[in-house]
């Protein structure tokens, strides 16, 4: 079966979503069985095999209460120590040393992961869509050392959605035809993203948002937002872009009235607009992690409750439900359970649910996580939609690419 | 998709769900706090691994629980193992003769929950802290107190009133969360139940392979044996002023030289003094004797009981984090290993000190994408009631996923003989380990003398 995709250092796997990418990978890695029950032959001799997903939170092996710890289970005995410690100084995880592996970022849990994976010299490792939010630069140092065969024992299969951002990488290979995932059936109904159907928002009044004097430090903890001055205009793109910590989502959650700031104000057309007794009524922010941001048990229902809980007309509601699902192509999803569906579908679920608000402000974060290049293409165009309609839209993506699809003004924190 | 794997159950999917139910159990106090609620919900995670993987997978739940919760945020809740354990042991029961499948029975069993964990810790309560918690309940036993009641009495009646309500809407809560989950990922865990056969099949390097880890600092047998014999030697000792002494000239000292210092003040201005004032105003003031004697026979001798009562919770509680909270990080798998504790026991406990920060967090982010989503229009109490369900759902779906894909991880990778396998010598000097057996061994006899 995997005679194709045999003898190379690295093999980069091409397909969209749901053309059977991550059961391919799992199947390789025996994680799942083929269509007769059965575990094919392994082609690692004999060395065991490692899954690297795109949920990389539960990659971490939640065994050890620091990170040294957990590259110390994973690297006893490891034949590559030398070569991993080397890179782990490279990537800065020496530094994360102290750290509880579960509260690191999911850029650092996808670099340890992989780091850890690797402590094991396994035949064959398979990465699925695992590096979508290290950065760049990390991201080619890994793979740079993967094809110089800084680890000879080891056969690599990688899988991406942003594997046009992959420019260390030449060739790939198409996922072979005969793979079919055992779900097939239940994937037909899922269909793709259309980003020409024109969705039902609308703002009457567009507002300018200011951030006047904004100040917020976390009660014992860190100071995060220092005097933070910033009026963003109605109907623009941004991207907001800095490091892990320097506060992205703590503004957000200023923003959209989770948190209450310490000192200062935000305004809407000059006006103070105190968002903390308003929670989510101006501004709509999306969070990278869906599952945290589900609540009902139908998926119709996930996207109509927010326009319902703010007294939105029951027929504006029905009328936006529609078009976002038919946007997002979860029509034939409508009575199904919305944390039952894989993390793709998952991820656009709670994108629509945000979209249909209609807060006349948007803060996407990670917008195309676990989005192939088309789906992602679609999501951009639809931002546009949304933009030329008055709304306002700020995004935060790891993605190069994406930002630079996005005509977008670039809000830059930490540089004061 | 979840429900196309083909996995036989495995023992890594049950081991996997007990750190994220103790999570379960230390996050919905994060939620209940962020939305400044009235209730506890300090069970939750407690009867869902019950009902889901059996009576050993809730009693380790529960008593691993009331451990980490006094060993990192409030050491007097160990004291209550014993209820933690009675209500595992009352939910599986109440599960195996079929009572969460309807309302009522629902409704029933978290009464018989209620007064189940009322009846196991009053005794508790009498004899330890004194007849009171620091809680709004202590009104009503300070009343029946005063009208001449038995303190055990008094003590039982009050939690036969306080606890069913509370339990009761823990019991609606988990099951009306287990029910609403999708079934395909519950299915996984009913099956675990059964017996567990691990599947994998790769083939990793043999675990002769192992690492040597060693501790520096405490032998941990004999931080785990002084803080026994000193914890028992507290219990015994029944004059103030002795335990002022060891408070002042061992408890702070130790705490200073360990960096816990403010962690132990914290503990002892926002538990033990609002205790111990209040003890004052019961034993002293209300009764006026201790409970031994006439009410209003001896106000002076109440005021002495209040404080030795005070005095040894400072003192028991200063033992108890010099105990754990000085283990490095680093060093709590060897810890544990030292202890005795092995195989799939060393597994849970080292899963359970690791996980539970990561539950915290998720609690946090779910509250933050509720009101996000204007899914609160406004901060009213009852609003913010209502959204409990709401936030243990997603919380609980996510914890079901986590173990199911980290069991997967665990088996792929042969994690759970790795950890098992590796030896933790001990390379540090073991005088330091001699000198604080020996202290706590005078400190015992000093106090079994003066019975």
């Amino acid at each position: 079966m995997f005679s194709t995709l045999k003898n190379q250092q690295l093999t980069a796997i091409d397909g969209p979503n749901f053309s059977g990418r991550t059961y391919l990978l799992r199947l390789m890695t025996g994680l799942e069985t083929d269509v007769d029950g059965r575990y094919p032959q392994s082609n690692t001799q004999g060395q065991g095999a490692a899954y690297i997903g795109p949920e990389i939170y539960n990659a971490i092996s939640g065994l050890a209460p620091t990170v040294e710890e957990e590259l110390n289970i994973h690297m006893a005995g490891s034949r590559y120590k030398e070569e991993l410690e080397k890179m782990n100084e490279i990537l800065g995880l020496s530094d994360l040393k102290q750290r509880n592996p579960v509260t690191l970022s999911g850029g650092e849990q996808a670099m340890l992961t992989l780091s850890c994976a690797l402590g094991l010299s396994p035949g064959c490792l398979a990465i699925d869509s695992a590096f979508e939010q290290v950065s760049t630069e990390n991201r080619k140092q890994l793979t740079s050392r993967i094809m110089k065969g800084v680890f000879p024992g080891t056969s690599f299969f990688l899988a991406d959605n942003r594997m046009s951002e992959y420019t260390e990488i030449q060739e790939t290979v198409p996922i072979p035809d005969h793979i079919h995932t055992p779900d097939k059936q239940r994937l037909l109904s899922i269909a793709p993203l259309n980003a020409e159907i024109d969705l039902p928002l609308s703002i009457q009044d567009t507002a300018s948002l200011t951030l006047d004097h904004l100040d917020f430090q976390y009660p014992r903890g860190p100071h995060v937002i220092r005097d933070l001055n910033l009026t963003l205009e109605p109907g623009r793109l941004y991207t907001l872009t800095g490091k892990n910590g320097v506060g992205k989502s703590t503004l957000a959650k200023l923003l959209c009235g989770v948190l209450q700031p310490d000192q200062g104000h935000i305004r809407l057309n000059e006006e103070i607009y105190d968002a903390w007794s308003n929670p989510g009524r101006q501004v709509g922010y999306h969070f990278q992690n869906p599952d945290l941001q589900l609540f009902s048990t139908h998926v119709e229902d996930e996207i109509a409750a927010g326009p319902g809980a703010q007294q939105v007309e029951a027929r504006q509601v029905e009328v936006r439900t529609e078009a976002l699902m038919n946007a997002f192509g979860l029509s034939g999803l409508k009575e199904d359970h919305p944390l039952e569906m894989p993390f793709v579908i998952r991820k656009r679920i709670a994108l629509a649910a945000t979209l249909a608000m209609g807060c006349p402000w948007l803060i996407l974060d990670e917008p195309t996580l676990g989005q192939d290049h088309t789906s992602a293409l679609a999501l951009k165009s639809m931002i546009d939609q949304m933009s030329s309609k008055g709304f306002g839209i700020v995004v935060i993506s790891h993605s190069e690419w994406f930002r630079s699809l996005l005509d977008a003004e670039e809000i830059k924190l930490g540089d004061g | 998709m979840d429900n196309a794997s083909p996995h036989p159950p495995t023992r890594s999917l049950r081991l996997a769900l007990i750190p994220l139910g103790i999570g379960l159990n230390m996050s919905l106090g994060t939620i209940v706090s962020m939305l400044k609620l009235p209730v506890y919900l300090d069970m939750i995670g407690t009867i869902v691994v019950t009902i889901l993987s059996g009576l050993w997978a809730g009693v380790l739940t529960a008593t691993l629980t009331q451990f980490i919760v006094s060993a990192t945020i409030n050491p007097i809740y160990y004291n209550f193992i014993p209820t933690a354990v009675a209500i595992a042991l009352f939910t599986h029961l109440a599960a195996r003769k079929g009572a969460f499948r309807t309302m009522w029975g629902t409704v029933l069993a978290g009464i018989g929950l209620g007064i189940v964990s009322g009846v196991v810790s009053a005794p508790i309560i009498v004899y330890v802290f004194g007849g009171i918690l620091a809680t709004g309940r202590s009104v009503m036993t300070a009343y029946l107190l005063s009208a001449g009641d038995q303190v055990l009495n008094a003590v039982l009646l009050t939690g036969a009133a306080a606890e069913p309500v509370d339990k009761t809407l823990q019991c609606i809560l988990s099951v009306w969360c287990i029910n609403s989950v999708p079934q395909s990922l519950l299915q996984r865990f009913k099956e675990a139940g059964a017996d567990a056969v691990s599947i994998t099949q790769s083939a990793w390097a043999p675990a002769t392979q192992v690492s040597q880890k060693t501790s520096q600092s405490i032998h941990p047998v004999a931080r785990g044996l002084a803080t026994l014999i000193g914890i028992i030697g507290v219990f015994l000792a029944d004059n103030v002023v002795v335990l002022v002494f060891v408070w002042l000239a061992v408890i702070v000292p130790l705490c200073m030289t360990t960096g816990i210092s403010r962690k132990h003040m914290r503990m002892n201005g926002m538990v033990v003094l609002p205790l111990c004032l209040m003890l004052v105003a019961l034993w002293g003031w209300i009764v006026g004797a201790p409970p031994d004697q006439a009410p209003g026979s001896n106000p002076e001798a109440g005021v002495q009981y209040a404080l030795l009562i005070s005095f040894r919770l400072a003192v028991v509680g200063g033992i108890f984090q010099l105990c754990f909270l000085s283990i490095p990080q680093a060093e709590l798998l060897s810890t544990f290993w030292h202890w005795g504790i092995r195989r799939d026991h060393l597994i849970v406990a080292i899963g359970a000190f690791t996980i539970w920060p990561e539950l915290k967090l998720r609690a946090e982010q779910i509250i933050t994408a509720r009101y996000a989503r204007g899914l609160l229009p406004d901060r009213r109490l009852i609003t913010r009631f209502r959204q409990l369900p709401y936030l243990l759902r997603p919380l609980l779906v996510w914890s079901l996923r986590a173990a199911i894909q980290r069991s997967e991880l665990w088996d792929q990778k042969r994690l759970l003989d790795r950890v098992g396998h590796i030896r933790h010598a001990y390379e540090g000097s073991r005088l330091s380990g001699a000198a604080l057996i020996g202290i706590s061994l005078v400190w015992l006899v000093i106090n079994l003398v003066e019975i």
